[in-house]
């Protein structure tokens, strides 16, 4: 494998490690899959277009406002959607409904403004490519790596080491235990909502730079998907690990057989891993959680 | 003895759907004291303490803690020096120990947490030597520790331990047992939920008996230990 393909791979690995861990917070804290999170990726992609980056503004700004969006879009679903659910004491099923209804809906809303057209963000970046050794790599590549990297370490800091982290790893353990040490649980859960969607509106932003913005953007976050399930649905280090392997084998199958056939065999990929370890490489953890 | 009431609970009922788990419920903590409740399998003696402290709604009654009606909200309840160390230990499996004495310390003064952390230390060794491994490789009896340690981090004026015996060695209960004498010797008063009759018993200063969610009798330790209808339901004639 060439370096090239190497980098590529890990650089979209990079995006479905975004998607993957706003997809694991969530479902570590409820318990449930939010199929709302793809839609949230689009709606904020498509915000940041049309409030910074169609204003000539550059990569910075733009990637800010479509995380805040993502978080913001986070908490409001968390609000309307999840909310009444939780404190009902329902069963998971209505949250998996209610995260499809959302979706959804974000997703018509999105096709209100935007039709079925294309949208492209303006070129972020003066040069298009970087030379690394011999190695000829999309400058885009380069700091997408660089800034999920950087997004991912300071989250894995924040989860490890810092009170409102061992706080989130309480409540996703055993929410009512975490309320008897006196953590606010509903508060941990907008946290959480917000980081996810966060997340989100990176990868939706950083998406929209590698492809195009469309209505239907969010579907990718079936990579992010797939991703947690190779790594152990719930593990953020898993999520991590999964998607890295799925960016790096989609980047070699597209080296060696073009993209129709990399995009069956990363599918082809996720049943082989639920029929050999459907717990995931990292599922041990998980499994005393469920 | 001080003989104030640090904790009332008035006319308490619960209902869980249509079953009544609760019924008129009234009991007093003095402070200082160990205050037992006892009762066998399903009295409801952990929905009393799940309902002090906010997990559970109450149909009607109320509580007071000095004083004071009891905030609504669990972690609220918490910040007013009232913890729960829940049945099954309930320590947080994939976290470790130090992380899981830190949690239990959310609310307390920030300035004091490393101080706190090494007081539980020095109460209990053992969760010192393996405080980096993960508490879901600890026994019964050190999860038993864990979790009282971990309520302990909360600095409360008062703390519900409910079943602290349950499933352990007689050698590990009475260590237990020993912990929690040491833990109201320190101020801290003790509201102790057993269905080991004879255990709490004898080491708490009052005690109340539930029956099928309502209050059936109530004394000293010493007085239901000697009364013949306690020695007859609960320790076996």
């Amino acid at each position: 494998m060439s370096l090239q393909i190497l980098l590529n791979g890990i650089s979209t690995g990079a995006v479905y490690s975004l998607i993957a861990i706003g997809f694991a917070l969530v479902f570590n804290i409820l318990k449930f899959s939010n199929f709302s999170h793809g839609a949230t990726m689009t709606a904020s992609a498509f915000i940041a277009y049309f409030l910074v980056a169609s204003k000539g503004w550059g990569l910075a700004p733009t990637l800010l406002c479509s995380a805040l969006s993502g978080a913001i879009i986070g908490l409001i679903g968390e609000f309307i959607g999840f909310r009444r659910i939780l404190l009902n004491h329902s069963a998971p099923t209505y949250f998996f409904v209610s995260s499809i209804t959302l979706g959804t809906l974000y997703e018509g809303l999105v096709t209100l403004k935007t039709g079925t057209n294309f949208y492209v963000y303006p070129n972020f970046f003066d040069v298009a490519t970087v030379k690394i050794f011999d190695a000829v790599v999309s400058k885009e590549n380069i700091i997408i790596l660089a800034i999920s990297a950087v997004a991912l370490i300071i989250l894995a800091f924040i989860i490890q080491k810092t009170s409102i982290g061992r706080q989130i790893r309480a409540v996703s353990f055993d929410r009512d235990t975490a309320k008897l040490m006196g953590i606010n649980s509903t508060l941990i859960i907008q946290v959480v909502f917000a980081i996810s969607g966060f997340f989100g509106g990176l990868a939706g932003c950083f998406l929209g730079i590698k492809f195009t913005l469309t209505s239907t953007l969010g579907s990718l976050v079936v990579k992010g998907f797939i991703a947690s399930v190779i790594g152990g649905l719930g593990s953020l280090t898993g999520a991590v690990i999964g998607a890295m392997l799925l960016g790096i084998m989609e980047a070699l199958f597209l080296s060696l057989w073009g993209s129709g056939w990399a995009t069956i065999a990363s599918f082809a990929l996720m049943l082989v891993f639920l029929l050999v370890r459907p717990q995931g490489i990292a599922g041990s953890n998980v499994q005393e959680k469920a | 003895m001080e003989d104030k009431t640090m904790l009332k609970v008035e006319n308490l009922s619960v209902n869980y759907g249509h079953i009544e788990a609760l019924k008129n419920v009234s009991v007093d903590v003095k402070k200082g004291q160990i205050c037992s409740i006892i009762g066998a399998n399903g009295a409801g003696k952990s929905t009393l303490l799940k309902t002090i402290s906010g997990l559970v709604k109450p149909v009607s009654g109320s509580i007071f803690f000095e004083g004071k009606p009891l905030p609504k909200k669990a972690h609220k309840i918490v910040a007013e020096g009232i913890v729960h160390v829940p049945e099954g230990r309930k320590t947080f499996s994939g976290l470790t120990i130090e992380d899981n004495l830190l949690v239990g310390g959310t609310l307390a003064d920030k300035s004091r947490l490393s101080a706190n952390l090494e007081k539980q230390y020095a109460l209990f060794p053992i969760l010192k030597e393996r405080k980096h491994q993960f508490a879901g490789t600890l026994s019964g009896g050190e999860q038993q520790m864990l979790a009282v340690a971990r309520g302990l981090m909360s600095e409360p004026k008062i703390i519900l331990l409910d079943e602290p015996s349950m499933g352990l060695a007689p050698l590990i209960v009475n260590q237990i047992y020993k912990l929690i004498g040491q833990i109201r010797d320190s101020g801290i008063t003790v509201l102790l939920i057993e269905q080991n009759a004879k255990k709490a018993l004898s080491i708490c200063d009052y005690a109340y008996v539930l029956e099928n969610g309502r209050i059936k009798l109530s004394g000293t330790g010493k007085e239901l230990l000697e009364s013949d209808e306690v020695r007859k339901a609960y320790l076996g004639g």
